[in-house]
This record gives structure tokens, C-alpha cells and sequence, in this order.
């Protein structure tokens, strides 16, 4: 990776911080850059003791998605009745703002883990289905008509055709559906809870910690990146014979 | 696996007989084949030849049971196609090489030898590597499709049909979609593994030359519908190599199936439209 866009973060830190100092920026409106880094420190164990929470939440919302993605592309791609029922059913759900089910996760599932996980999987599964669903029928029918004047049984086609043909298209959704069950998981947490960065944010707030509160904010999205690393890794691996360009490209 | 009996070259392997295909659309249905005799002796090569839409892939399609007749019968060393058993008998080679990209070209000869035995595919795996190596990509085990060239795309996707051992070796314009250099490369290739497996083998092709190169028989087909126009028997001696070409008999040969398939007369216009050799 180039060195430019480290140095234009550290270049855009440096004006923030000068221009809060020059204009005088009262505290709790803007924070410069030197008190979030001092909050980040002074605060460290209260901020580092909230973290496991989102991080947990995020990645068991994720991987609930990713089942029930898997759960819901297979019919989907595969039977009439899966495209031509389940899938309108699927797109027209996208039409509710589903944040705004966060309350009535609160009163379904409590107080607990269970609504924060529950709205990371509603914004994630989407981009699952609808990309798995399409990489399994990506596939050209003259291999599947190959592949069964070999003999082949449906289970063959889709083990050894249509679930290999589908992984690159799996791998970019779960990248999209790991960011949105971030964003579900701190959703989750400004509703009712009594841990997690999004409970330290809403506190913050409350208190016009705002140092704090972008110290917590930075950690979002530091536990982001890091999950998205941790997918294009598995990616790297899981699609190791694709050529470079492509694989990069994805 | 069975080794593929020993049958004599003057018994029949596969005959067609009156065989239609009647293609059923939404709307209307069309005739792709027409009343089609025809017989492939065991061990022998027979390539069928026609304009394009004539119907000859479609030949492959119902001698392989992927589309069944609408009239009339085929028959496998005797036995009617739809009760024999062709799974592991019989193999397939396409215009393009169908090759799953993320299987590196072993693993890719090794798919129906997945398919057809399960389990015991490590068995086999010295016997794809010896295939591989025969059609020359012994060197190139560990590649992935997208690090060969279209030809080597093609010796992997012949290797892959050969690893059964097959007794039928149905082949659609196996060559057609490769530059001329390595067409001829793969047609020696071709003549060089049918010295030794003697597999019986049907050839649809649009290329004149090479339907006499590698056929002992050639069918010719009409326009669509397509019927049998004529069938000529190719008399140059085996085993043929490249040198055949230069033969007078060859270039007898090629100009009568080419008269065939062009006819100054009675039709013309209609018959010049398109040899199949158009792309």
C-alpha cells in the first residue's frame, strides 16, 4: 500500500487541530484531535471494557446473517418458488427502515444481547442473499449440461459447480454485510443498553463528553476495518486461484 | 474400471435409425433433424459435417441422452440408448473447454472420475497425470486455466475426456474456437491418441480438411431440417499424420465434400449462404 493516504490523514489531523486551536472551538462542540487522543488514554479501561461488547454483538449478528443469507439464497437461486415468492418478500422488507425496529427489538427480545444481534443481522443479511443467489445461477448452463452426462446429481452441481462459482460473490457481500452489522450493533445499543461503544457514545453525549464520545467513535471504526481485514484475509485464502487482477478488483 | 472391450471394426457401435428431433418452443416448434440413418462402426471415426443450424450438435445431444428423439431409435452395440447405461462409457468435448476455473488442470481431469466413482478418485490420480502428460501438459499439472493458453485449455478439456477411458468419444467443433497453428497441433494430437485407445469417435465439425483428416467416414448433412445428404467413406490409409494433406487422394476427397456442401445447382444461392464456417 502507498504511503499517500497515511499522509493525507496525517496532513487533515493536523489542519483539524489547528484550526480548533486558532478558532478557539469550545470542547464539547468539536474536540481537537490532541483531546480525543488524551480521552482515548485517560479513559482507556472504561473504553476498552465496552469494546468486547460491540465487537461480540457485530460478528454474532454477521455470522446470523450470513446463515440466514445462506438460508434464504439457496431456495432462491434454485427453485421457482424461492425466486418468484420468497424473493419479492425479501426485496419489499428492504423498504422498511429497520433501524427504526430497534425499539420493538428492545420490547421482543429485551435488554440483553439478543435485539442488538438480531439488528446486526437485519441490515446485513440482504446484500448476502441477493449476491449469493446471484453467483449461484452465475454458472454456464453448459457445464451443469456437462457435468450431468457425466452423471452428475444435482447435489454434484451445486457442491462442485454452483458453491465454488458463488464464493467470490459471497466473499464482496460479506464484506459490505460486516460494515452494515457494525452499524446494527452500535444501532442496537443507543436503544437500551448498559454496555457496548454505542452505550458509551449515547453516555458521552448526555454528559457533552465529546472527546470521549469520538475516542469511542474511532474505535468503531477501527473494530470495522479490522473485521473487514479479517474477511479479505479469508478471502485471499478461500480464493487463492483467482488471478490477481480480479481478485483485487472484487 | 472395465477396459474397453476389444470389438472388431466392422460391428456397429451406434446406429441412428429415422431419427427426428423436434424442437418445442413456446409458440411453434421447429425441426432440427430429420429422418437421420446413420451407423458408427466400433473403433472407427466419423465425423458429420453440414451448414450451420443443420442439426449436428443436436445428434450428439440424443446419442448422449441428453435430448431424447421425438421419432425413431438410437442404439448403443445394439442396445436401445434409452435402456443402456452410457454413464462412464461415454465422454464429451466442446468447442470451448468448459474447464472449472478454480481447479488447477489436474484437479479438473480428475471432476468425472469424481463424479462417476466418489471415493476412490486417489486411485486414479497417477492415471490423470499419464493422461495429462499424453496430450503434452505433463509439465503443467498445477495451473490454473487462466495461466493457459486457449490450446492448453483445450488438451486439458480432451485429457478430461479421455480420463475415463472412454468407449465413445463424442466431440462438438472440439477445434473450432483455436487458431489454425494449434488446431493442427490438436488434430495430430488427436489422430496420434485414436493410434492407440482406438476409441469409437463422432465428430461434428465445420471444417472440411479436418473431417477428412481425422475420419474414416463422413456424414454430410443438408440445410436445416437436416437429413444425411451423403455419406463418404475415407479411404486414406491409417496411421495418417499432417503429411496426409499432400496426399491427391486428400485433396480428391475434400473437394467432394466440398461440392456437397456447395452445390452450383440446383439451389445455389440458398447454399452458399452459410457453410458453418462462418464466424
Amino acid at each position: 500500500m502507498s504511503a499517500r493516504p497515511w499522509l493525507l490523514a496525517a496532513g487533515l489531523i493536523v489542519v483539524w487541530e489547528a484550526l480548533v486551536q486558532l478558532l478557539d472551538v469550545p470542547l464539547y462542540l468539536i474536540p481537537a484531535p490532541s483531546a480525543i487522543a488524551g480521552s482515548l488514554w485517560s479513559d482507556r479501561a472504561y473504553l476498552l471494557a465496552n469494546t468486547p461488547t460491540t465487537l461480540f454483538e457485530t460478528w454474532a449478528g454477521f455470522l446470523l446473517a450470513l446463515a440466514i443469507g445462506i438460508g434464504l439464497a439457496i431456495p432462491v437461486a434454485l427453485t421457482r418458488f424461492g425466486e418468484e415468492a420468497v424473493m419479492p418478500i425479501i426485496v419489499a422488507t428492504q423498504s422498511v427502515p429497520k433501524t427504526a425496529l430497534a425499539p420493538v427489538f428492545v420490547v421482543w427480545f429485551g435488554f440483553g444481547f439478543a435485539p442488538k444481534i438480531v439488528m446486526a443481522a437485519a441490515l446485513a443479511f440482504f446484500p448476502i442473499v441477493v449476491n449469493l443467489a446471484r453467483g449461484l445461477r452465475a454458472v454456464e448452463p453448459e457445464i451443469v449440461q456437462y457435468m450431468t452426462t457425466l452423471g452428475a446429481t444435482r447435489r454434484d452441481v451445486f457442491l462442485r459447480l454452483r458453491l465454488p462459482a458463488a464464493l467470490p460473490y459471497l466473499f464482496s457481500a460479506m464484506k459490505v454485510a460486516i460494515s452494515l452489522s457494525t452499524v446494527g450493533a452500535i444501532v442496537g445499543e443507543f436503544i437500551g443498553a448498559s454496555s457496548g461503544l454505542g452505550y458509551v457514545i449515547l453516555r458521552a453525549i448526555n454528559n457533552y463528553d465529546t472527546a470521549v464520545m469520538f475516542a469511542a467513535l474511532l474505535l468503531v471504526s477501527l473494530l470495522g476495518v479490522l473485521s473487514y481485514g479479517v474477511i479479505t484475509q479469508l478471502e485471499k485464502r478461500a480464493l487463492s486461484w483467482q488471478p490477481e487482477s480480479a481478485a483485487a478488483s472484487v | 474400471m472395465a477396459e474397453p472391450t476389444a470389438v472388431d471394426a466392422s460391428v456397429p457401435r451406434i446406429t441412428l435409425d429415422g431419427v427426428k428431433l423436434v424442437y418445442r418452443g413456446k409458440a411453434r416448434e421447429s425441426v432440427a433433424v430429420e429422418r437421420v440413418d446413420m451407423t458408427v462402426m466400433a473403433n472407427s471415426v466419423v465425423s458429420v459435417v453440414g451448414p450451420s443450424g443443420c442439426g449436428k450438435s443436436s445428434l450428439l445431444k440424443v446419442i448422449s441422452k441428453v435430448l431424447r428423439p421425438s421419432e425413431g431409435t438410437v442404439a448403443v452395440d445394439g442396445v436401445e440408448a434409452e435402456a443402456a447405461d452410457l454413464t462412464g462409457r461415454l465422454s464429451f468435448m466442446f468447442q470451448q473447454p468448459l474447464l472449472l476455473p478454480w481447479r488447477t488442470a489436474l484437479d479438473n481431469v480428475l471432476l468425472p472420475l469424481q463424479i462417476t466413482h466418489r471415493r476412490r478418485v486417489g486411485e486414479h490420480r497417477a492415471h490423470a497425470v499419464d493422461v495429462l502428460t499424453r496430450v503434452g501438459l505433463g509439465h503443467a499439472l498445477d495451473r490454473h486455466p487462466h495461466e493457459m493458453s486457449g490450446g492448453m485449455r483445450q488438451r486439458v478439456a480432451l485429457a478430461r475426456a479421455l480420463v475415463t477411458r472412454p468407449e465413445i468419444l463424442l466431440m462438438d467443433e472440439p477445434f473450432g474456437a483455436v487458431d489454425e497453428i494449434t488446431r493442427e497441433s490438436l488434430q495430430e494430437l488427436l489422430l496420434q491418441i485414436w493410434g492407440t485407445d482406438r476409441t469409437t469417435i463422432v465428430l461434428v465439425t465445420h471444417q472440411v480438411e479436418e473431417a477428412v483428416l481425422l475420419s474414416d467416414r463422413v456424414v454430410v448433412m443438408s440445410e436445416g431440417p437436416g437429413t444425411v445428404l451423403r455419406t463418404v467413406e475415407i479411404d486414406l490409409p491409417r496411421p495418417r499424420d499432417a503429411e496426409v494433406r499432400r496426399d491427391p487422394r486428400f485433396l480428391e476427397l475434400t473437394s467432394t465434400l466440398r461440392d456437397l456442401l456447395h452445390p452450383r445447382s440446383p439451389q445455389p444461392r440458398r447454399a452458399a449462404i452459410d457453410v458453418g464456417g462462418v464466424r
